[in-house]
């Protein structure tokens, strides 16, 4: 997980995000290329700040 | 936990001229708003600026996105339609993804019938839960809208204040949970 090397940090405040989710990402969604799903998915990291409520996220690696 | 207020915008799901859901939004908004440590706002679906030749988030408005980043909760007050939801409601919702991940959501069915659009809200469950969205087990039906508003909007059946007031009662308290999970519970760290 992106999470052990990395943390990731608040754009606002500064601080390190709490990560909360890991979102499946259909890229077919996204551009409607009709695809196989098995090529066409990415797992995407979720992440709150715990001083503002700031949303981020990041491909999971 | 954080003390800053909750954001809980109320979504308008109809465009249709003539709308009664304008009402039951409007009274929703107002219950809301009334409450200690909560910020809403009612969110006009008409006035979210998306195409119609396209769908999803490419066609993302960005102060619509900005507002659901920031939102603690949702409302959604929407009629039942052919049993089911609008479809610019989903049009709206499609644009968005990430933005409403471990959130809170009520909704509101409005229906001219008696049953206050329980249907449209069973189909918008899956839904939600797709969006990522956490719905509450509170709704409230609005039977026969056009005998609970009069033309001008105010309310003739004062049981549903009570009935808001359960329904709004839950979804702080979701909204409050699931604002300290995500910021203070790890995926990572979770306990096995």
């Amino acid at each position: 997980m992106a999470l052990a090397v990395q943390k990731m940090i608040c754009p606002n405040c500064g601080v390190a995000m709490n990560h909360h989710c890991d979102k499946v990402i259909y890229l077919s969604q996204e551009s409607d290329g009709g695809r196989p799903f098995d090529t066409m998915e990415r797992i995407d990291e979720i992440y709150a700040c715990p001083n503002c409520g700031g949303m981020g996220s990041r491909p999971s690696e | 936990m954080a003390t800053r207020p909750l954001y809980i915008p109320v979504i308008l799901g109809t465009v249709r001229a003539g709308r009664m859901s304008l009402h039951a939004a409007q009274l929703v908004t107002g219950e809301l708003a009334g409450r200690t440590g909560v910020e809403t706002e009612l969110i006009d679906i008409a006035e979210v600026p998306l195409p119609t030749n396209d769908a999803g988030e490419a066609i993302k408005d960005p102060q619509f996105s900005d507002r659901m980043s920031r939102a603690d909760a949702l409302v959604i007050v929407a009629p039942e339609y052919n049993h089911g939801y609008p479809g610019l409601l989903k049009h709206v919702l499609d644009s968005c993804l990430k933005e409403y991940i471990h959130k809170a959501v009520g909704i509101v069915g409005v229906s001219a019938g008696p049953f206050g659009g329980t249907r449209e809200i069973e189909n918008l469950l899956p839904v939600m839960r797709e969006l990522g969205l956490v719905t509450i087990f509170w709704d409230v039906n609005f039977c026969s809208v056009q005998k609970v508003f009069a033309m001008d909007g105010k309310l003739r059946d004062e049981a549903y204040i009570f009935r808001i007031d359960k329904f709004l009662k839950e979804l702080i308290w979701m909204a409050k949970t699931l604002r300290y999970g995500r910021e203070q519970i790890s995926l990572t760290n979770t306990v096995h």
